[in-house]
């Protein structure tokens, strides 16, 4: 398998109480860069990622066929196949609205993760994990005098900002973004781009977008998902100056309506 | 990794285990109810509700002073209790916001969780004691009627509410339009829409003074007669299988199996009917 | 016109004003019938009285509420892992219309009259239980000051505890199983996004609803406590202190209700200052409740 490809999907169906949601995509997510999955809502993006860290399955009445593969430390493991919890915690995923547990202080729900995992032991290694992942997710400066406040106490970025830093605390490779930045205000969305971008150095990305604009600004490819089906994928400059497909320029052109079929 | 499984299985059999002692006391009791009490029913049906106890040692005997004591003592509750606690249970929801709606709702709370043997003891009190008596000097049968009529308001006021509040907004719009007052809106419009809930409320509050002893015993006390005076002790299916459970005479034991079979049977089917009546809470679209 | 469409209200307003009377109506009943028995015998030495005695005159209630806690509290000990198991297994592991069935199981059981439960103590469970478990502890580790006992018998404080356990178990694991249903979809699917497995993400689950678990508990302790008929059947009704859970105790409850009908005077008047006690145990546990359950809505649940 190609050397620069993080996660492979092949010819995926999945359909939710009999009802085709994805039909047949194939795709290779390159490694250590940002791929945004950009379509109408209800074309089945959110599927699509869940499916990767088979998050899916906690859904009832899904069937999943077709197949992933999912570098870790260098070798390619069938998602289907693995231990559904070694992967998640392989591949970590961001949701679209913020949801720290919010009971838990801050520290804790850095800490919670590593230590049912087994990635670190002691509460010495586990804080110094913790401040290491805030520092990352650029959220210590703000938090590091209140680390034990209930997190319902943080504002909606910075606690969607903990959670990236949660995520990252299991060491993943894989980080899977499910439009992080709903209905957040621009200071914050902004980071959140920003440390996305960053974040691709160490991981790899794959982040799914309803706003063209924002898979501009921080994608290296896009992928353009419409009605369960892979309309276009390249990089970001091909798909969004000359994209190649008629459904695809109608949509980054804003002409194609959410859900509307054409 | 597989210690985690196999700690994961651990826990799964522990909570699969804890639904098992759930279940073992309630066939047990049933068991018990059946295999005892019902055989004796079977076998004397016609004595075992038509007829008084006999003393110990003679053998036979039913428990018909009781089911009618019961029936009297039930009867009078829930003629205090219903229209105290539907009008309460009205109000809580239709001035849901007044400072009386919400003292009552939080007083309800409370009364829902106090310990009924105080019941008992206040209304003894009140009503029959030495010094205030009114109609009484003794524990007797009204006073009994009283403290489960008290019991039950609060339950029966806030199932009242709850069915009330399903209503939606736009009936009550919809009546006000028509230029009807109050009075008319709550009584010809909104309580026959939720009838089913009303009963419901009813049938609860019902269901929970049905099998209630403690108060019974401390402000009527015992009684192996029929019926005769609201100023007299009465019989009652609970305190029956008290002072029977509490006997050493296998008849009287055997005779108190069959008393529960039947209560237990009876308040299963006021529950019964209450789930049913829930599910048309409110019929309307 | 306006007099008449507000009098309907009035006339309402006045049963729920008669609701909220009801509390205050029998705390004053209590006050005003034990007032005999306090305007003769100290309140001090009623509550911190040792020993409790009708025919001596002796009116010690530390007895009575030292039974009262240690069997309610022991069937709070009981109920607690099993009514969360139970609630856990309901929501989480076992599919819906299963569940659903199951709830209906608990509602049965919740449905049972004391008398009842209290008839099957004392006829199947306690004499069931003293050839078994009461033989083996006392044999075996009959070293151990809470299971010694002079006297095997079925009826003591373990029988009722484990009888009132079972009383108040329908009550948590459905206070519980609502509560696990507030938990929101996405708590659950954070912890298994972290890799967690599915008991980690139900400890993440409850430790998300404790205040909603203990409420639920505290509660079931004050039914536990006001529970009466039933555990005057099993108890074995000698007061003492003794720590053993095979000797057999009294409570406050068990007191009035073998003792009302027959007394008069002080006597019945020392019975309402136990009820007294009682009243104030058992609304200070609701109260209590009530507090936590509004901390728990004020903060992150909303």
């Amino acid at each position: 398998m190609l050397d620069n490809v993080a996660v492979s999907v092949k010819d995926l169906h999945v359909s939710i109480d009999k009802k085709e949601i994805l039909k047949g995509i194939s795709i290779d997510f390159p490694r250590h860069a940002v791929t945004a999955i950009i379509g109408p809502s209800g074309s089945g993006k959110t599927m699509l990622l869940r499916s990767i860290n088979r998050l899916i399955e906690l859904l009832p009445n899904v069937k999943v066929s077709g197949k992933i593969w999912v570098r870790i430390e260098n070798k390619f493991h069938e998602a289907y196949v693995l231990d559904p919890h070694y992967l998640r915690r392989k591949v970590g995923y961001v949701f679209q609205k913020p949801n720290p547990f919010p009971h838990l202080s801050i520290l804790k729900n850095m800490t919670i993760g590593p230590m049912l995992n087994g990635i670190a032991k002691g509460k010495e290694s586990l804080e110094r994990l913790a401040e290491e992942k805030l520092r990352e997710a650029g959220l210590w400066d703000e938090v590091k005098e209140r680390l034990n406040d209930a997190a319902w106490r943080l504002s909606g970025g910075q606690q969607q900002r903990l959670c990236i830093a949660r995520a990252l605390a299991l060491e993943p490779e894989i980080i899977l973004f499910d439009e992080p930045t709903t209905g957040l205000d621009l200071y914050n969305t902004k980071r959140i781009e920003e440390l996305m971008v960053r974040l691709k150095e160490k991981y790899t990305i794959i982040a799914v977008t309803h706003s063209v604009d924002q898979a501009g600004r921080i994608a290296d490819f896009i992928a353009f998902i419409y009605n369960g089906k892979l309309i276009e994928f390249g990089s970001t400059a091909s798909v969004l100056k000359s994209p190649t497909n008629e459904l695809t320029e109608l949509f980054i052109t804003g002409k194609v309506l959410d859900g509307v079929k054409v | 990794m597989n210690l985690k499984k196999l700690r994961d299985t651990l826990y799964t059999s522990l909570a699969y285990l804890s639904l098992l002692l759930l279940i073992i006391p309630l066939t047990w009791i049933f068991f018990e109810c059946i295999m005892k009490g019902g055989y004796y029913i079977v076998s004397r049906p016609v004595e075992f509700f038509m007829d008084i106890g006999r003393p110990p040692g003679v053998e036979g005997g039913g428990i018909g002073h009781a089911i009618q004591g019961s029936l009297y003592m039930l009867g009078l509750a829930l003629l205090v209790g219903v229209p105290v606690g539907v009008f309460a249970g009205i109000y809580l929801a239709e001035r849901k916001n007044s400072p009386i709606a919400k003292a009552a709702r939080f007083m309800s709370d409370i009364l829902v969780e106090f310990p009924t043997i105080l019941v008992g003891i206040v209304t003894y009190i009140f009503l029959v004691s030495k010094v205030t008596g009114i109609l009484a000097t003794g524990p007797a049968a009204f006073a009994a009627s009283f403290a489960l009529a008290l019991i039950m308001i609060p339950i029966v006021a806030r199932s009242v509410e709850t069915a009330f509040l399903t209503i939606p907004n736009e009936i009550r719009e919809g009546a006000y339009a028509l230029g009807l007052l109050d009075r008319q809106t709550i009584f010809r419009i909104l309580l026959p829409a939720v009838r089913a809930g009303v009963v419901t409320a009813i049938l609860i509050g019902l269901a929970k003074i049905a099998g209630e002893s403690a108060p019974i015993i401390v402000s009527n006390g015992v009684s192996n007669f029929w019926f005769s005076r609201w100023t007299e002790p009465a019989a009652s299916m609970p305190v029956l299988i008290y002072v029977y459970g509490l006997s050493p005479f296998k008849e009287w034991q055997t005779q108190a199996w069959a008393a529960s079979l039947l209560l237990l049977l009876l308040i299963m089917g006021v529950g019964f009917l209450a789930r049913r009546f829930t599910k048309k809470l409110w019929a309307g679209a | 016109m306006a007099v008449v469409r507000k009098s309907i209200f009035i006339f309402l307003g006045s049963f729920a004003l008669f609701l909220v009377l009801i509390l205050p109506f029998y705390f004053f009943g209590e006050l005003y019938g034990a007032s005999e028995f306090f305007s003769k015998f100290s309140f001090l030495d009623f509550i911190l009285g040792q020993e409790w005695s009708l025919p001596e005159q002796k009116y010690g209630a530390l007895q009575a509420v030292y039974g009262t806690l240690m069997t309610a509290g022991l069937a709070l000990l009981i109920t607690t892992p099993i009514s969360i198991a139970a609630a856990v297994a309901m929501s989480e592991l076992l599919p819906e219309w299963l569940s659903e069935r199951l709830g209906i199981i608990v509602d049965m059981i919740a449905a049972i009259p004391s008398v009842v439960i209290g008839l099957w103590g004392v006829l199947s469970l306690g004499p069931f239980l003293s050839n078994t478990l009461y033989r083996f502890l006392v044999e075996n580790l009959g070293f151990l000051p809470i299971f010694q006992a002079k006297t095997l018998t079925a009826y003591n404080k373990l029988t009722a505890a484990l009888m009132l356990g079972y009383m108040i178990m329908p009550f948590a694991v459905s206070v519980i199983k609502e509560n696990l249903r507030l938990v929101p979809m996405e708590i659950k699917e954070a912890a298994y996004a972290l890799g967690l497995t599915k008991w980690e993400v139900v400890r993440i689950t409850l430790s998300y609803i404790k205040p909603g678990i203990f409420a639920a508990l505290m509660l079931a302790l004050g039914r536990a406590v006001a529970e009466a008929v039933a555990v005057s059947m099993v108890i074995g009704n000698t007061c003492s202190f003794s720590v053993s859970l095979l000797e057999p105790a009294c409570t406050l409850t068990t007191l009035i209700i073998n003792n009302f009908a027959e007394a008069t005077g002080t006597e019945g008047a020392a019975l309402i200052g136990l009820g007294l006690v009682l009243f104030v145990i058992s609304i200070s546990i609701v109260l209590v409740s009530r507090l936590i359950y509004n901390k728990f809505f004020g903060g992150y649940m909303r």
